[in-house]
């Protein structure tokens, strides 16, 4: 049984449509990427998981229970974690603070442990502790949206454009910390994201969708090589 | 002769008369003074009703209408008592004196976005109270003025008071009423229910919202004024400041006073006020700058002279190659970006961009998710302004002009968000955007002269053709918030089209649009440049644009990536890498 | 003129009325920055808690220290019946709830009216006299008043900055659905914040009835000092408020010393409608916090 399933998820707001029919699976400790141009549905997707769309249609699975109008906060109690687009962190509260917060389910002891694990694969972080969260970087409040989620220890991890406006290179960092939190932890992750080699080249599988529908999946180095869909995703 | 206005259903003016028929003849069967009173009391709350409905059905909600109350009615009596006006001028300047201080304040104000707006009035409503009661040497202070004389010996009995009031009544209910059936309250409508979509068809909304306002504070001071000229009113005779901020405060709590029913009465039509909040999303923050200031007097100098066509100034101009350059330059420019940047804090959402756009192309703007797209039709379309550069258009320089302005020097835009009026039918869609068109000016379109329904009907008929020429003439008269989301869009075209530009911005026309739908707009783009309307379309689909333009510009963190045809630009590689990302190859550790 | 007394007598005064402000304006500041109402009422819970140390106090001659606090928690917690009934509907949703609340306020006054009648009351002063420090004559019971108030600003500091609650009731202020999303449970969380804006506003009401008088209209200068206070400091910030306060008390403790009260309503309200004209998100906010 598969950790998540989405299948034939249909969101709106109000007249627009977010999605019309998105499935997809994704299993226990895989990196799912969920890739397509703006406005394909990919946080769409994601708010609905979490229980943030109102009233989506289709069914989604986690664990095998059923998320179907479940408030948001009790949804992230069962064990998803979430890293919004555009970060937004907590800009007036500081970087411990926001920690915390993602531990809020948690009780005291675990949050101060694994707070310290946090730390430990962003140490730039623990550098900047008592800084309040708005003055940081945008690579350096990416980490910190990554690791205020972490803090809940997960199971799945579900991750929004985290490229969104920063240098390549920090982008890769970013990468890099990724798999490492994955092969450690066993956490499985769904990455939405426009950058989709980028995305592309960490997962293991990938789900392509256009226009609010999940048109293609599979394994994700076949995909990336595959000429056919990038002509259909980019129309060149 | 001014014509009944459609609007105005026939029952609605049969109820009406029969109302006012009512309240004339019933003193004749019944001479009880409490009755009297009452009835007295219930016409001077229709003139406060109706001048407070006048205000809201602008979207505004003003909780200092009970001072506005209060300045007219100290006015009213000051100018009686101290400096001996007689009778109708002191009443005048009961009108007059809320009417200027509404002037006065109003354009400030009225910038603000509707719930500042709210919370500004009720402090300046405190300001007035206290202002009223510590000035004692003016205005007796709590105690009040005593001692107020009848204004004149023909109004001292009750009854004929009576009968004033309910003269004063009918006529401010009725010109509220015509007021809201005219042009003027077509456009207010329209720029309540979509401001920034009203504004970019050129109605003036800042302007408009002034007017309105500033005719309801007047009103009420009518109501202040004429409520303290009858001693049968008063307790003792004395204009008491409790008792109008109680009344006033009574309006402020339900918005129509202890007499609600009454407007209904005569005929003002009364729909719940909706303010646009949507919208306020669309748009930018709650304070928007005004780069003239408020519009004042300088309307005139660009407004078309009525019913003539417009000016062709804009077009093609002929090229210069017969002054001895080496090569003849492109025809000239009609929009002209140059060196455009605008921050929002630390950001540089949009970072020296610059391009032309020539009289008759399709020029696409197209990048990633967060390049600056959006900022950057906000910033030509006037809806913010820039931090720096420049914006030509026709050769004249229009940086940070409002849109409605644009509008009239044929620049439109449509929107990505709310693209309709969606309570409307399609055709009235159309008809608010040739406002530019139907609208005479404030004094004909309040009468409803000739010259009104000339404009009008030439409006309507040039509406049927562009609903004909795109089709839309089947779904004409229904709802357009009932429609699929791609006529929606297609309407928003026509909104923009109704307005006879020049160039139309159009801000991602198929986002959330099926295929089908997609090639449905791509029509349409295709036919609205073969009647030689340039265009600028912003969006993110490479293939949509691919098919549709002539240029393209590539717009990535806010500053220009790449210029030119669509088939070189996305085959720059900077292009692709910005699009797809970077794969990185070397570096590429995944699991078995 | 200046005298070092005068001095001393216009500090105290100052401070006073600074900290009667800051806890009305941060329990409205914090109804506005967590759930985005604006309190219309919040004057009528002050009158509330005055009537509440009316009795407590005045009439059942419970021990001062006891009957303040005491007062204001049964306020807070019995206007969780309000909060049930009317407030919940309004989350979120700024433009409705200023009517709905208008509406609300006018209820209680006048229910007020209709239980106590319009007559004002005196809360019998707790201390009388004055205590001399130095050379300085300082009346008593202003001293406690800012005792008081001190004691209660500090806990609530101390409930924010470092109870687990308090930061979540932080991080709901900036980004409620984010915080959600962290698995903070928002209606709990919003009802926290509801008794606790009601709690210092009734008791900044009672110290408030005592310093002036009591009837079902005290609520409407509270409210106003809530206004401009948090428009000052920024709407939805909390040591915005606390800014605004102090600088609000002090100013009005100074002009109504030296230029009468009218002078200082004058100024204040003028300078608040300035601000919101030039700078809407006050001084200590920022742009964002103006976001429907």
């Amino acid at each position: 049984m598969a950790l998540l399933d989405v299948a034939g998820l249909e969101v709106r707001y109000g007249r627009i449509r977010g999605t019309s029919d998105v499935s997809f699976a994704v299993e226990t400790g895989e990196i799912v990427a969920l890739v397509g141009a703006n406005g394909a549905g990919k946080s769409s997707t994601l708010k609905a998981i979490l229980g943030m769309a109102a009233h989506p249609r289709g069914e989604i699975t986690f664990r095998g229970q059923n998320l179907a109008g479940i408030k948001t906060s009790d949804v992230v109690r069962r064990g998803i974690g979430y890293s919004p687009e555009g970060r937004r962190v907590f800009a007036q509260l500081s970087v411990t603070e926001n920690l915390r917060i993602g531990g809020y389910t948690r009780n005291a002891e675990e949050v101060g442990e694994r707070m310290t694990q946090v730390f430990g694969y962003f140490p730039r972080l623990r550098e900047r502790g008592r800084q309040m969260a708005g003055s940081l970087s945008g690579g350096e409040q990416q980490m910190l949206a990554i690791g205020r989620a972490l803090m809940s220890r997960p199971r799945l991890f579900l991750l929004d454009e985290p490229s969104l406006g920063l240098a390549p290179i920090v982008v890769e960092r970013i990468g890099d910390i990724l798999l490492e939190v994955q092969e450690r932890e066993g956490l499985a992750v769904v990455l939405a994201e426009q950058n989709a080699l980028w995305a592309m080249g960490l997962a293991q599988r990938a789900v392509i969708l256009e226009l609010g529908r999940s048109i293609v999946a599979g394994d994700a180095e076949e995909l990336m090589e595959d000429p056919k869909v990038r002509t259909a995703y980019l129309g060149i | 002769m001014i014509r009944v206005p459609p609007r105005v259903r026939t029952s609605t003016w049969l109820i009406a008369a029969c109302v006012v028929a009512l309240a004339i003849a019933w003193p004749l069967l019944s001479t009880n003074r409490y009755l009297l009173t009452v009835a007295t009391l219930i016409a001077l709350n229709a003139i406060g009703a109706s001048s407070l409905h006048l205000i809201i059905r602008t979207g505004l909600v003003s909780l200092a209408h009970a001072a506005f109350m209060g300045i007219g009615a100290y006015a009213a009596v000051l100018t009686l008592m101290r400096l001996h006006w007689p009778f109708p001028l002191n009443l005048l300047a009961g009108i007059a004196a809320p009417a200027l201080v509404a002037l006065i304040i109003g354009p400030i104000l009225l910038r603000l976005s509707g719930k500042y707006f709210v919370l500004v009035t009720f402090l300046f409503g405190e300001i007035v109270r206290l202002t009223l009661t510590d000035w004692q040497s003016l205005t007796g202070g709590a105690n009040g003025i005593f001692g107020i004389p009848p204004p004149m010996a023909a109004l001292a009995d009750s009854l004929s008071f009576y009968y004033f009031v309910l003269a004063l009544a009918v006529l401010c209910v009725g010109l509220v009423a015509r007021l809201l059936v005219s042009e003027f309250g077509r456009a207010i409508d329209a720029l309540r229910e979509a401001e920034p979509l009203a504004e970019c068809s050129g109605i003036p909304v800042t302007r408009f919202k002034v007017i309105a306002f500033v005719i309801g504070c007047g009103l009420v001071g009518l109501e202040g004024g004429a409520a303290n000229l009858s001693a049968a009113l008063r307790r003792s005779d004395r204009l008491h400041l409790r008792a109008i901020a109680q009344s006033g405060g009574d309006e402020r709590g339900r918005g129509h006073g202890a007499s609600g029913g009454s407007a209904d009465r005569h005929g003002v039509h009364r729909r719940p006020a909706r303010v646009a909040e949507r919208l306020r999303r669309a748009a930018a923050g709650p304070v928007r700058d005004h780069p003239t200031g408020g519009d004042g007097g300088h309307a005139r100098r660009d407004r078309r002279p009525l019913g003539a066509p417009r000016p062709a100034r804009y077009g093609r101009r002929p090229g210069r190659g017969g002054r001895g350059m080496t090569a003849p330059p492109p025809a000239a420019a009609l929009l002209r970006i140059a060196g455009l940047s605008r921050q929002f804090g630390g950001l540089k959402a949009v970072n020296d961009l610059s391009f032309d756009v020539a009289g008759g192309e399709i020029l696409g703007i197209i990048g990633p998710n967060g390049a600056g797209k959006t900022t950057a039709v906000n910033l030509i379309s006037g809806i913010i302004r820039p931090s720096g550069g420049t914006v030509t258009f026709g050769g004249e320089n229009v940086t940070g002009l409002a849109p409605h302005r644009l509008a009239r020097r044929g620049l439109v835009r449509t929107f990505q968000a709310t693209t309709v009026y969606d309570k409307r039918t399609v055709r009235e869609n159309a008809l608010r955007g040739a406002f530019l068109r139907l609208y005479p000016d404030f004094l004909h379109s309040l009468l409803g002269t000739r010259r009104a329904r000339r404009l009008r009907a030439e409006a309507e008929a040039q509406v049927e053709q562009l609903l004909d020429w795109l089709g839309l003439r089947d779904v004409a008269d229904s709802v357009a918030g009932n429609l699929p989301y791609g006529y929606q869009k297609s309407l928003g075209i026509v909104v923009a089209l109704a307005a006879e530009p020049h160039l139309i911005l159009f801000d991602e026309p198929v986002a959330g649009l099926s295929a089908a739908e997609a090639d449905h707009v791509r029509d349409t783009l295709a036919r609205v440049r073969a009647r030689g309307i340039t265009a600028v379309v912003i969006d993110h689909n490479m293939r949509f644009i691919a098919g549709l333009c002539d240029r393209v510009v590539v717009l990535h963190h806010g500053q220009e990536l790449a210029q030119g045809r669509p088939a070189e630009v996305l085959a720059d590689a900077r292009v692709i890498e910005a699009y797809l990302g970077t794969g990185h190859g070397a570096a590429r550790r995944r699991r078995a | 003129m200046l005298s070092p007394v005068l001095l001393g007598q216009v500090l105290v005064n100052g401070l006073s009325l600074s900290a009667i402000y800051v806890l009305i304006a941060l329990g409205f500041t914090l109804l506005f920055g967590i759930m985005r109402v604006v309190n219309f009422a919040h004057g009528a819970f002050a009158m509330l808690g005055g009537y509440a140390l009316f009795y407590l106090y005045g009439v059942f001659k419970l021990p001062y220290v006891l009957a303040v606090p005491l007062g204001a928690a049964i306020v807070a917690v019995a206007s969780l019946v309000l909060e049930f009934l009317v407030f919940r509907w309004f989350y979120q949703k700024m433009l409705q709830s200023m009517i709905g609340l208008l509406g609300l306020n006018l209820a209680i006054e006048f229910s007020a009216v209709l239980v106590w009648d319009v007559y004002q009351r005196s809360i019998p002063p707790a201390f009388p006299g004055v205590i001399r420090l130095g050379g300085l004559i300082l009346p008593a019971d202003r001293l406690m008043v800012i005792g008081i108030a001190l004691v209660v600003l500090a806990a609530f500091w101390l409930f924010m900055r470092r109870t687990r609650y308090g930061l979540a009731m932080r991080a709901a202020a900036q980004d409620v659905e984010i915080a959600q999303s962290q698995g903070i449970d928002t209606r709990f969380v919003y009802r926290l914040a509801f008794v606790i804006a009601i709690f210092m506003a009734a008791l900044a009401g009672g110290l408030y009835a005592q310093i002036y008088s009591l009837s079902p209209f005290m609520g409407d200068r509270p409210l106003l000092v809530a206004f401009v206070v948090v428009i000052l400091g920024g709407m939805g910030s909390i040591p915005g408020a606390a800014l605004g306060g102090v600088i609000l008390g002090f100013t009005e403790s100074f002009l109504s010393t030296f230029y009468g009260a009218s002078v200082s309503s004058f100024v204040s309200f003028g300078v608040v409608i300035l601000l919101l004209i030039v700078r809407p998100w006050g001084l200590l906010g920022t742009p964002e916090s103006l976001r429907p």
